[in-house]
């Protein structure tokens, strides 16, 4: 059975508050990659096949924010905020401000992301995490 | 000659830039990643009024490259403080509707417009 990439959501939100900051930085990670493999399941549902090869976070949220339809340069938009803090917790050691903040807004933005897929879908989005 | 008219380009580039962001990397390092891109300079220089407009004038965003494995990235941070009498999540949603939905094809893929609130003191 396939992994369910939404786990990483999950976790994120099971550890949003823990205060370690290799954990925080680890739930900004993570919720990226959900909503990275929820963008990239989204887009090749329309054709879209990024080559394997190299960049394909640049090709997926490229091709996002050239497509006509808003909703999903909107994804591309906060995709690419989300990945910024990815960056940030995996590659740059300088301290991030207001860590558990940004861990609770890349949450929200993952989670915005998944409501908008799923309405572009034509499906009920899953429901709020609380 | 080539040499001295880049080193020129550069410094106009540059001053450009200062005038309305605040670099914190290395300025050599924003040079070399716009002369790879030059229109991401116009669009850049375009989104200050928007910017404005959905934060207010007060606030001088801060530009810098992030790069990692994924590529390359060039980040733009509203950085509001603590007591920021708005709702900073609506602001930058204007400023999404405003202007970046229908500017973001420009970019390349490589634009982040985002904010953040300063710790407070």
């Amino acid at each position: 059975m396939s992994f369910d990439w939404r786990e990483f959501l999950l976790i994120t939100h099971e550890l949003r508050n823990d205060p370690r900051e290799s954990i925080q930085r680890t739930c900004l990670g993570r919720s990226y990659y959900y909503v990275y493999n929820l963008g990239l399941s989204k887009a090749r549902n329309l054709s879209c096949v990024p080559n394997n090869d190299s960049g394909v976070h640049h090709q997926l949220w490229s091709w996002c924010e050239s497509h006509p339809d808003q909703t999903i340069k909107q994804i591309r938009i906060d995709a690419r905020r989300m990945q910024a803090m990815r960056i940030a917790a995996d590659h740059k050691d300088e301290r991030i401000i207001n860590l558990t903040r940004e861990v609770k807004r890349q949450l929200s933005r993952a989670q915005a992301i998944e409501i908008s897929i799923a309405k572009s879908d034509n499906q009920t989005p899953p429901a709020p995490l609380s | 000659m080539v040499e001295l008219v880049r080193i020129q380009e550069s410094s106009v580039l540059l001053h450009s830039l200062q005038e309305h962001y605040e670099i914190l990397d290395t300025e050599n390092s924003i040079i070399e990643f716009l002369q790879q891109k030059p229109a991401l300079l116009m669009l850049l220089l375009e989104a200050v009024e928007s910017l404005q407009m959905a934060f207010g004038d007060n606030y001088i965003p801060q530009l810098r490259v992030l790069e990692s494995d994924d590529g390359i990235l060039l980040r733009i941070v509203v950085q509001l403080p603590s007591n920021f009498s708005g709702d900073p999540e609506k602001a930058l949603h204007a400023f999404d509707v405003q202007w970046w939905l229908n500017n973001c094809h420009r970019s390349d893929g490589t634009l982040v417009f985002d904010y953040e609130i300063q710790d407070v003191v």
